[in-house]
């Protein structure tokens, strides 16, 4: 048998290190291939993290321990009206430990732009929130009935000082602390007192939904229950739920940037996966004559497939991690794109984000180039 | 030329599983390069295109949308005293409605409570081409677009369960410029009771003449600031023309446009790059024929003819045959919160898809055709 460069390599190399041999020795297609993949990695990273936080923003802005009792039947939970009677009617269920209302409103203060506010019980808001606050600025908030605490993002969009009085289209308040949430719509949000609130928007005597902090998760079930039945005569009907489903709900409702996000994360995956199998396709299917070569010299389909599918995929490696990475340096700030809107998320790059991205990348790189590396490592070429 | 001609013909029907593949990912991307940007620009435009331009609204100031605004009832009686208000009968053209969307299994239906003027004020413009018009308790006129929105065909007599209410539905209606279409109406007494609400969501007033719109809402924006700074506790409302309000809330619309845009371009592309790598492989195939033909004398500009020919016989194809494909989905519902819109795709569609497609092809083709007819050596007889 004659021996030729092929063989030699065959025998001398691992699969890795030939692929990696090759990568290099193509190096004028394989770097704008890693490259415009690199890119497209880092895009695709970006509006994978966005997305989700976009769908978890809602989530965590309630707890799963927690029940909230709205309105049925609004399309809109912004437009639901429970009235505050109902609160010391629900105190007087058993396995209830606490109980609170808030009401909400959105103010629209420029064109295009809005921000939600919400009115609370002071006594009560930091019990069912876990906001970070300095005590003393909480403090200032509960004795001033006109003063409000405001989330950090809404600080990015303003730049209101602790202490600063504000008149905010019509509405007239003092700045008393700022606070924070891991990943909150309330971080977007300005918290007035309840009776003040309902003052302003004009909603005395209602809230948007009542919260209630039940003894056991396992008494759920229950509670919702007799809630539900105990104002079954409400005209539109009284719907209790976890504070969880009644933000998801509320996604739904409001999320159409949401599913913007997730629509343009699968077409950048679309894209992706093109790419990927596309530079496999090139890069393949000119291979017959090495096919042929290993073929006659004995050498079986599994380790011919296993060449062909090693050096794609150890390219598309390289640029999935960098790309990712990258997207994680570059977002490591975790700053908002498109600020103004108070109740978008952060890009949170977080490293969970980086390794499901990596994955995704890798699994459609496996996919396609398995099937590329399949059928051309039997094709072969007569010499 | 014509044997050239006749080569680039008969080749089309050679290496038949390529061709077919580029011809259905053609017809693909003409699809969705079509129907996507149209769908996005059908929902901005039908939007656009609400309202009147003799109608002024009376809604809370600054409130995102009419269903979350509230108008107290006693500003009803004012606002139908102001000037240039148009009258038919002595009775001024001023409608309350009350708005909400409700929820109704997975979809959500704008309900729209009304009083008996409002047929008065929409004259020929509103049109009940099935059944009559609201008389008993839970009556309930729907859109002719509510079948389509819920997907489930409804019909005069038919219950709909909303609100924890059963409605009967007495008439199927059309609107002209009015996402009531895809709505319903009921009596405003009947929702205000079943939604516990006390007050209107907006006004509408029909204008005496389109000219009088600044006049007739300065006065009424004058009064209600007078009212407000009288009365700071008093909700702060304004009149702003119809049509203003319409094109407002159809900018929100310019995200959906650009995520449809950006939808047909990724395929477009996506496809294109397997479109060069089909034709790649299928042209590399032919190259020892190519070069044949250039040893036997065929001019290399005649090649590239008949090269293109075939690439542009599959392009039009592909064009034609997707571009019927989108044709025929025009009528399809979109559904969005506010209304039901129907996709709008006319014949324009076909040069579209056989442009797209021509394009497509051109594109997936050029490199390695002027490769193999400009670039291939011809080799010295040995």
């Amino acid at each position: 048998m004659v021996k030729t460069k092929v063989l030699d390599n065959f025998e001398d190399k691992g699969i890795v290190q030939l692929a990696l041999k090759t990568i290099k020795r193509h190096l004028k297609f394989y770097a704008p291939f890693i490259l415009i993949l690199l890119a497209v990695v880092f895009v695709f990273t970006t509006l994978l993290a966005i997305a989700v936080g976009a769908s978890r923003i809602y989530k965590q802005s309630g707890s799963d321990e927690l029940l909230a009792v709205f309105e049925s039947n609004r399309a809109c939970v912004m437009a639901s009206l429970v009235p505050e009677e109902y609160k010391s009617k629900i105190a007087d269920l058993p396995h209830i430990e606490d109980i609170t209302g808030e009401v909400r409103h959105i103010v629209v203060y420029a064109p295009k732009k809005s921000l939600t506010v919400a009115g609370v019980e002071p006594d009560k808001f930091r019990a069912f929130k876990d906001i970070k606050i300095a005590d003393a600025e909480y403090e200032s908030f509960k004795k001033d009935p006109q003063g409000v605490i405001i989330g950090k993002k809404v600080v990015r969009i303003f730049n209101w000082d602790i202490g600063e009085r504000v008149s905010l289209h019509g509405f007239t308040f003092t700045i008393r602390g700022v606070f924070q949430l891991p990943l909150s719509v309330y971080n977007g949000m300005i918290i007035f007192h309840k009776e003040y609130l309902q003052t302003l928007i004009k909603k005395r005597g209602y809230y948007t939904a009542i919260t209630l902090k039940i003894d056991s998760p396992d008494n759920k079930a229950m509670v919702s229950k007799s809630v539900e039945q105990l104002f079954v005569n409400h005209p539109s009907g009284i719907s209790c739920r976890s504070e969880t489903e009644f933000w998801g709900m509320t996604e739904k409702q409001m999320g159409s940037y949401g599913k913007n996000m997730r629509e343009f994360t699968g077409l950048c995956a679309l894209l992706l996966f093109s790419l990927i199998t596309n530079g496999a396709i090139f890069r393949l299917k000119n291979r017959q004559y090495e096919m042929g070569e290993l073929k006659t010299a004995g050498i079986g389909r599994a380790y011919r497939f296993h060449r062909l599918l090693t050096e794609p995929l150890i390219a598309v490696a390289i640029a999935g991690i960098s790309g990712s990475f990258l997207s994680f340096i570059v977002w490591i700030k975790q700053p908002t794109i498109g600020g103004e809107h108070a109740i978008l998320p952060p890009v949170a790059v977080t490293p969970l984000i980086v390794i499901a991205s990596i994955l995704i990348v890798l699994i459609m790189a496996i996919l396609s180039t398995s099937i590329v590396a399949y059928i051309q490592s039997d094709r072969v070429a007569d010499r | 030329m014509s044997s050239i001609l006749i080569y680039g013909c008969r080749n089309i029907i050679r290496d038949k599983m390529s061709k077919i593949i580029s011809l259905i990912l053609m017809i693909l991307a003409v699809v969705s390069y079509v129907v996507f940007p149209t769908a996005g620009k059908s929902a901005f435009k039908s939007i656009m295109e609400y309202g009147f331009k003799d109608r002024v609204l009376v809604m809370e100031k600054d409130n995102l949308k009419l269903a979350f605004s509230r108008v107290g009832e006693d500003l009803y009686e004012f606002v139908k005293t102001a000037p240039h208000v148009k009258h038919i009968d002595n009775e001024p053209l001023v409608s309350p409605y009350l708005q909400m969307s409700s929820v109704l299994g997975n979809q959500f239906l704008m309900l729209r409570g009304i009083n008996d003027i409002f047929y008065k004020l929409r004259g020929k413009t509103f049109t009940i081409i099935q059944g009559r018009k609201l008389r008993d308790q839970y009556d309930i006129l729907i859109g002719h677009r509510v079948s389509k929105r819920l997907g489930k065909p409804y019909k005069v007599g038919d219950i709909l369960p909303l609100e924890n209410r059963k409605w009967k539905i007495v008439g199927i209606f059309t609107a002209k410029r009015d996402p009531a279409e895809s709505g319903a109406l009921v009596k405003m007494a009947d929702f205000k009771e079943v939604s516990a609400r006390g007050n209107y969501s907006y006004i509408e007033i029909k204008a005496d003449n389109p000219k009088n719109i600044p006049k007739l809402m300065g006065y009424v924006n004058m009064a209600f600031e007078m009212l407000h700074d009288e009365f700071p506790d008093s909700p702060a409302i304004m009149a702003l023309p119809e049509k203003q309000y319409w094109s407002k809330l159809a900018g929100m619309f310019k995200m959906s446009v650009l995520v449809s845009k950006v939808k047909s371009i990724v395929i477009f592309v996506s496809i294109l790059l397997f479109i060069m790598n089909i034709f790649h492989s299928c042209l590399d195939k032919r190259s020892p024929e190519i070069e044949r033909l250039l040893k036997g004398g065929t001019g290399r500009a005649g090649l590239f003819f008949a090269l293109m020919v075939e690439v542009l016989a599959v392009s039009v194809v592909a064009g034609i045959i997707g571009g019927f494909i989108a044709i025929s989905l025009s009528g399809t519902a979109i559904n969005l919160q506010l209304a039901t819109i129907l996709l709008n795709i006319g014949p324009p569609a076909l040069v579209k898809g056989v442009m797209v497609a021509v394009i497509l092809g051109f594109l997936g083709t050029i490199f390695p055709i002027l490769k193999l007819c400009f670039y291939i050596r011809q080799k010295e007889p040995s």
